[in-house]
């Protein structure tokens, strides 16, 4: 009854036809920025955060999930027509979805892709709402000691799984904590790594960082790469596949949604990492594993049904602990910030209309983009064809004038500027934004919790130790970060025995 | 100079460059008393730094001895001739923006916009004939056009003016 009245609570935020808008609109934008090779589901996020700025704090989460939604499945468009995921979470889809394409077969590879990314969200959102509460009634017998691990959990998952190697993550993520340090300590009130500057006491502004790390970033490494796509000359039809075949397709649907909302649900996961294992574990347990790969449907619709059910997955730790599932949850959780929300257990309590909504809307984006694909596949598949010196440019602008619109501060500018500029010198070395900004969210969780359980235990480092759930993730941060090291260390000295 | 030395001489750099300054300024913090501990506002920012010149001299040192092993292989080098790179592209645009930041409060966002819009578009299609100018000027209108909308009608957001005007 609870979760039925939580579900429902807020359903009078939809009577509101600005609001279904806002959510529709967000979904269309998602679409279009995932089927884009080269803009991603964050960059869409992040360019039009500063929007949502001047919207009601449940119409802005709405937009940004409509984005999130949208993009996570728009990314199989690309993937199927030109064997670019437009997201990461597409790669495993262009596998089989590109190979149906070469055979003429590319409307029926967008169909499975949009029935199955439809039912794979919905899963997740049903898997949501049901274990969000569990884990947010858990998190309530939390202390400092318990979040301080939990937000080292966030940092160290996100820097085994960084493209590169775990340090440079680690490295990342470091200097992200770091730059959440500039403006005044919370305890003492000093200003911190300001060096003179007025406009830095109040410290950095989470939307210049996040649109600097993600947007500007993400231009100058295009801008440095010149890519050339071969769109497939193909005629877009026959999407909506049989319904013997869909109804045969909906044991490995539920499957792979269960694998990528569990998947989805580790921090700093993400559904490329969900859409991967879906397919691997599917075509290792299939009959006709050789052919996957070689265009057939089952290995579109494994990737997708897990990729849009790891967004389900990726909103239990933000909902419940108040930590990032992946890069777009930590954009959602600044967007609740900047509304004064603290996203964790207690917002079930202050706001469950708030909760309601986002189960709500996720659904509401699903059906939407399951309209939107069926119907109007073709018009986004023509999107392809834009290119890219018009949309970079364009992008830059909308980053500046968002970064602005925030405080009207020049100021703002410079920092999204510096953040682009900052994030392209360490992708240069390998280090990704995505632990940096992690870190960047992450950074006052962790450091709040931290200084507040020495002050408590007074200055006892033990008080980690001695709480079990407290050593139970510091020592599953332990197997992350030294775990896999020692594991190929061994295996290189007994080759060598 | 390899690109494994590359890597390791620009990621100690940075890392380390970092933590020298972070270290540096919060030298100049007070230690505050009677917090238990003695923590005062220096005691995190150092405990990060630290951690990221030793992380850094950590990556460095596994490198250099991967880098002493591949000298007694073969190193087969892969070349990624499918994607062409234009290394001064971004430092060329970077540097447009931030021009059009430094003028824009006499120039005006929509002005000196359109202007970086026009010019960036020709700069990363390397294309200069009346027809790329003509779509470039369209194309640029139609950004800005679509920029006054979202944020300026709708959102009522004043954008940066045109002081030139004013």
């Amino acid at each position: 009854m609870e979760t039925f009245s939580l579900l429902t609570a807020g359903l009078p935020n939809f009577a509101d036809p600005f609001t279904l808008f806002v959510l529709v609109a967000g979904t269309v934008l998602g679409i279009f920025f995932g089927a884009i090779p080269g803009l991603t589901a964050t960059m869409g996020m992040a360019i039009f955060l500063p929007v949502t700025f001047n919207m009601t704090d449940t119409n802005g989460i709405l937009f940004l999930i409509g984005i999130y939604v949208g993009s996570c499945y728009s990314g199989s468009l690309s993937a199927i027509l030109v064997n670019i995921p437009g997201t990461p979470s597409a790669i495993a889809t262009g596998f089989d979805g590109h190979a149906m394409a070469k055979r003429g077969e590319a409307g029926r590879a967008i169909g499975y892709s949009t029935i199955s990314s439809a039912c794979g969200g919905l899963l997740g959102i049903v898997i949501l709402i049901f274990a969000a509460p569990v884990l947010a009634n858990l998190a309530l017998e939390f202390s400092a000691q318990e979040y301080t691990g939990v937000a080292l959990l966030g940092i160290s998952i996100v820097s085994y799984i960084s493209f590169g190697s775990t340090i440079k993550g680690l490295l990342g993520g470091i200097i992200g904590l770091l730059l959440a340090t500039v403006g005044q300590d919370v305890i003492s009130g000093y200003p911190r790594l300001v060096f003179g500057s007025r406009e830095l006491e109040a410290g950095l502004q989470m939307i210049p960082v996040m649109v600097g790390f993600f947007g500007i970033t993400e231009v100058l490494i295009k801008l440095e790469k010149e890519t050339t796509m071969q769109v497939i000359a193909t005629k877009v039809r026959n999407v909506v596949p049989p319904l013997s075949r869909l109804v045969k397709f909906a044991p490995m649907m539920a499957v792979s949604s269960v694998i990528g909302v569990f998947i989805g649900a580790i921090p700093a996961a993400g559904g490329a990492i969900a859409s991967m294992a879906a397919y691997g574990i599917q075509k290792r347990f299939s009959k006709n594993s050789e052919q996957y790969g070689t265009g057939v449907a089952d290995g579109v619709v494994a990737a997708e049904a897990a990729n849009n059910s790891a967004v389900g997955g990726a909103f239990v730790p933000m909902l419940s602990l108040g930590i990032p599932g992946d890069p777009q949850t930590a954009i959602l959780i600044g967007a609740l910030m900047i509304n004064g929300l603290a996203p964790g257990p207690l917002l079930f309590a202050t706001r469950p209309d708030l909760i309601s909504t986002i189960y709500l809307g996720n659904i509401f984006a699903v059906f939407t983009f399951l309209v939107i694909g069926l119907l109007a596949a073709r018009i986004f598949a023509k999107l392809l064809q834009i290119p890219s010196y018009y949309l970079l440019p364009a992008i830059l602008l909308f980053c500046i004038i968002g970064s602005y619109a925030i405080r009207y501060s020049v100021f703002d500018i410079w920092v999204l500027l510096a953040c682009g500029g900052a994030g392209f010198l360490l992708q240069k070395i390998g280090i990704m934004p995505a632990p940096v900004i992690l870190g960047f969210v992450l950074g006052p969780i962790l450091e709040d919790n931290f200084r507040r359980s020495l002050i408590m235990s007074n200055g006892d480092w033990t008080s980690f130790l001695t709480r079990p759930l407290s050593l139970s993730l510091l020592l599953v941060n332990v197997v992350i970060l030294f775990g896999p090291p020692l594991i190929s260390f061994f295996r290189k000295v007994r080759s060598q025995e | 100079m390899s690109e494994l030395k590359q890597d390791i001489f620009f990621t100690l750099l940075i890392s380390l460059g970092f933590s020298a300054l972070v270290l540096f300024d919060a030298g100049s913090y007070p230690e505050v008393q009677g917090q238990g501990f003695g923590q005062g506002p220096a005691f995190y920012p150092r405990l990060l730094a630290g951690g990221l010149g030793i992380l850094a001299v950590f990556y460095a040192i596994t490198k250099f001895s991967l880098l002493r092993e591949k000298r007694d292989a073969d190193i087969v080098l892969e070349t990624t001739a499918d994607i062409k790179k234009r290394p001064f592209l971004p430092f060329v645009v970077f540097f447009m923006t931030g021009l059009f930041v430094c003028c824009m409060q006499w120039v005006g966002f929509l002005l000196g916009g359109f202007l970086l819009s026009v010019v960036a578009c020709l700069c990363i299609s390397r294309t200069l004939t009346v027809r790329s100018v003509v779509s470039s000027v369209l194309v640029s209108a139609a950004i800005l056009f679509l920029i006054w909308l979202i944020f300026s009608f709708f959102l009522e957001i004043s954008l940066p003016g045109l002081t030139l005007i004013q």
